[in-house]
């Protein structure tokens, strides 16, 4: 996925990299060192996951699951390179699989927590549809975080 | 080390990417990372392996 992004991101990382993230840039730009014989291997194991993804696809419509991990957290623990807040998003992306994240309530905190529904390729309609009718049933998205006590 | 930092540079101005040292050091760490997962599972035959996907017809797949 690293060198699939680099090669998306290429001419933008070269004219305005100071513009990512370090953390970003740093992930996107480590595409550009891999050998090709290392991005077919890795395709490969990408295909491994796809076939047990679609088998485990075969008898439910979506699959869901947290969208992070973990909280919420601020800019400032950003920097100090915090786990993967992509670690559950990841191999759906890297499956090819469509996902969508709707809110889905609050930490004893405070802090937003999301629900990631992932539907079979190109069943965009069956993701969107049950996402609207969680949406619609639970009326998580009309709240807000209350960062300021209130 | 798979990749040093003195390669890490080369490539870097090759590719026209400019990576501060921090950059190159974390990339360092991805690259050792997965560079050694690769090589950890280097497939041991070649049969299995393919078609892509899109290509499989349904139903069951077999081993791979």
């Amino acid at each position: 996925m690293m060198a699939e992004a680099f090669g998306q991101h290429a001419v933008r990382l070269r004219k305005h990299g100071g513009d990512y993230g370090s953390r970003a840039r740093r992930w996107i730009a480590a595409g550009a060192f891999y050998t090709a014989a290392e991005y077919q291997q890795a395709t490969q194991a990408r295909q491994l996951w796809i076939i047990e993804l679609e088998k485990a696809m075969r008898r439910v419509d979506v699959l869901a699951t947290p969208t992070v991990r973990f909280p919420a957290y601020t800019l400032a623990v950003e920097a100090t390179y915090p786990p993967d807040s992509g670690a559950n998003t990841y191999p759906f992306s890297l499956a090819g699989y469509p996902a969508i994240s709707v809110p889905c309530g609050f930490t004893s905190d405070g802090l937003p927590v999301g629900l990631q529904l992932v539907a079979k390729p190109f069943d965009e309609t069956t993701l969107l549809h049950i996402a609207q009718e969680f949406q619609q049933a639970t009326g998580w998205s009309k709240y807000r975080p209350d960062f300021e006590g209130n | 080390v798979l990749v040093s930092l003195e390669w890490l540079q080369t490539e870097a101005r090759v590719q026209g990417l400019t990576l501060t040292p921090e950059d190159l050091e974390t990339i360092q760490e991805y690259l050792e990372k997965n560079k050694t997962a690769l090589i950890d599972s280097r497939p041991t035959m070649t049969e299995g392996l393919e078609p892509a996907y899109r290509f499989v017809a349904e139903g069951p797949t077999g081993s791979v």
